[in-house]
C-alpha cells in the first residue's frame, strides 16, 4: 500500500513538471525532435509579448467600422472584440452583462469559478490588486491562461490603442514617419519607433489616454521625454521635450497637458517624437490618427 | 534461493533510491519554476529597454542555473541522513546559510504547484481545495523533507569565507521569491 502511495505520488509530480515547467517543455521538446514532430515553446509557461496573431488583429482594427455604444461595454472595447473574437463572442460577452470589460472577457474565457479561483490564489500569494488579470494570470491553469491572454490582454490591448488619442494637434506636420530609414544624425540605417511631429518649441503636448506616468526625465538621445503606461500592455512615449509637467508614477488622464514640446537630445530641429508600443512592440501610431475616439 | 532474494532486495531498493530522487528533482523543478515566473514578472516591470521576452529568457536562465545548483546539492548525498547539528555548526558558512533557507522555500513552492495542477484537475466542489493540499503536504513530506536533509548532509567545511558566495547570488533571490513571490504566505508580509 505504502509502495503504491508513493508511485502515485511520484506520478503526480513527474506529470506536474512536465506539464508545467520549462524543463518539462525541454524534455517534450526532444520528444517531438526525436519523432519529428514540432518543437513545444519553451517559454510557454512565463508571460510573454503579444503574439503574431494580436499584430494582424492591429492592422484589421485599423481598417474596422467602429461599433456603437450598446450594452455594458464601450465601443473601442465592442469592437476590439468584434475584430480579434468575433461577432459570436460579442454577443456572448455582451450576454454575461459585466460592466466590468476585463472581468467580463476573463469570464467568458475561463469561466467564474476558475477566475475566483486564480484571484483567490494571487491574494494568497501576496499579490497587490490581485483582481487584476496580469497579477493573478500566473496561477490560471496553464492551457486555460493562454486563452484567456487572448481574450482579456490582447482585446483590451486593442481597445486600448483605439481609445487613445493624437498628442498634439491632428494636423501637425510628420517630419518623418515609423519605419526604417537612415538615422539623421547617425547616419545608419535603424528602424524608426515612431513618428516625428514638427512642432515649435513651447507646443503643449497631452497624455494620448489616461495611464500612469513610468519615466518623466532626461537622456542624452531622447531629451526632456515621458513614458506612459496605458495598462493591457500599451505605453506611449514623448521624447525630445521642452519642460515636463508631470512626474513619475503620477496618474494622467487623456488629453491633460503633460510637456511642451522642444528640441532637446539627440535632435535635429524641433519635434516631438511620438512612440507607441503594444506588448512591447513598436507599433506604427499614424493609422490611429483620425479614427473617432469613443 | 537467498542470494536470490538478497539480489532482489538490492534491485528494489536501487530502484525505489531512484525513484524518490527523481521525484526530489521534479519536485525542485516545479518550486524553482514558480519562484522563477515571479522573477520574469518582476523584471517586466522594471521597464528596461529591452524585447518583453528577454524578461522570460533571463528568468528561464536563472530558473535553469538555480535547478542544477539545488540539484548539485542533494542529488549525490545519502538517501536518509541523520541530521547532527553539531555538524551543521562545523560546516557553517554562506553555503550553509542560503542553503536551507532557499531549498526550504523551494521545496514547498514546488508542493504547492502540484497542489494547485491537482485542484485544477478535481471538480468544482468545497473538497477540491483541501484534498489537493493534503496531497501537496504529502508531496512535501515524502519527497521535500528527505531532500532537505539530504542537502544539509552534503554540507563540507567551507575552506574560506566567501565558499559558496556565486552560487548564494543565484539562490537566495531564487529563496526569497520563492518564500515571498510564489507561496500563500501574503500573513508574513510586512
Amino acid at each position: 500500500m505504502k509502495g503504491w502511495s508513493e508511485l502515485l505520488l511520484l506520478s503526480g509530480v513527474l506529470v506536474a513538471c512536465w506539464t508545467r515547467t520549462p524543463l518539462g517543455a525541454l524534455g517534450a521538446g526532444a520528444v517531438a525532435l526525436a519523432r519529428g514532430e514540432p518543437v513545444p515553446d519553451l517559454l510557454a509557461t512565463f508571460r510573454q509579448e503579444l503574439p503574431e496573431p494580436m499584430v494582424q488583429s492591429l492592422v484589421q482594427v485599423q481598417q474596422a467600422r467602429p461599433l456603437p455604444a450598446e450594452g455594458p461595454l464601450s465601443p473601442a472595447v465592442r469592437t476590439a472584440v468584434a475584430v480579434h473574437l468575433g461577432e459570436e463572442a460579442l454577443a456572448e460577452i455582451e450576454a454575461l452583462d459585466i460592466r466590468q470589460p476585463e472581468e467580463a472577457l476573463e469570464v467568458w474565457a475561463v469561466g467564474a469559478e476558475v477566475r475566483d479561483r486564480a484571484i483567490r490564489r494571487a491574494r494568497a500569494a501576496g499579490e497587490a490588486d490581485p483582481e487584476r488579470f496580469e497579477r493573478h494570470r500566473r496561477f490560471l491553469p496553464d492551457a486555460q491562461a493562454r486563452g484567456a491572454d487572448r481574450a482579456v490582454e490582447q482585446t483590451l490591448a486593442l481597445a486600448t490603442v483605439l481609445d487613445l488619442r493624437w498628442p498634439v494637434d491632428a494636423e501637425a506636420r510628420i517630419s518623418s514617419p515609423f519605419g526604417y530609414r537612415t538615422h539623421p544624425t547617425l547616419g545608419t540605417r535603424k528602424l524608426h519607433e515612431g513618428v516625428d511631429i514638427a512642432l515649435p518649441v513651447g507646443s503643449p503636448v497631452q497624455a494620448s489616454g489616461s495611464g500612469t506616468v513610468l519615466r518623466a526625465r532626461f537622456d542624452k538621445v531622447n531629451g526632456e521625454y515621458i513614458s506612459i503606461d496605458h495598462g493591457h500592455g500599451v505605453r506611449t512615449s514623448y521624447c525630445h521635450g521642452h519642460t515636463l509637467h508631470v512626474g513619475a508614477g503620477q496618474a494622467v488622464e487623456a488629453g491633460l497637458h503633460i510637456m511642451d514640446s522642444g528640441n532637446t537630445g539627440r535632435s535635429t530641429g524641433p519635434h516631438l517624437h511620438f512612440g507607441l508600443r503594444v506588448g512591447g512592440r513598436a507599433v506604427d501610431p499614424m493609422p490611429f490618427r483620425r479614427l473617432p475616439q469613443g | 534461493m537467498r542470494a536470490m532474494l538478497a539480489f532482489t532486495d538490492r534491485v528494489a531498493g536501487g530502484v525505489a533510491r531512484g525513484a524518490t530522487t527523481l521525484g526530489q528533482c521534479a519536485l525542485v523543478a516545479l518550486g524553482v519554476h514558480l519562484a522563477a515566473d515571479s522573477l520574469a514578472g518582476r523584471l517586466l516591470g522594471l521597464e528596461l529597454p529591452l524585447p518583453v521576452s528577454a524578461s522570460a529568457w533571463a528568468a528561464l536562465g536563472v530558473e535553469l542555473l538555480a535547478i542544477a545548483l539545488f540539484w548539485d546539492s542533494f542529488v549525490l548525498s545519502p538517501q536518509q541522513p541523520r541530521l547532527v547539528w553539531r555538524r551543521f555548526r562545523a560546516v557553517l558558512g554562506i553555503r550553509a546559510l542560503v542553503l536551507p533557507f532557499s531549498l526550504s522555500g523551494v521545496l514547498l513552492a514546488g508542493s504547492w504547484s502540484l497542489s494547485m495542477a491537482l485542484e485544477d484537475l478535481l471538480p468544482a466542489s468545497p473538497w477540491a481545495r483541501p484534498a489537493a493540499a493534503l496531497v501537496g503536504l504529502a508531496v512535501c513530506g515524502r519527497f521535500g523533507w528527505p531532500a532537505l536533509l539530504r542537502a544539509l548532509a552534503c554540507l563540507e567545511p567551507p575552506k574560506r569565507w566567501s565558499e559558496g558566495l556565486p552560487a548564494a547570488l543565484i539562490l537566495t533571490p531564487i529563496g526569497l521569491l520563492a518564500w515571498f513571490g510564489a507561496l500563500p504566505l501574503s500573513w508574513l508580509l510586512p
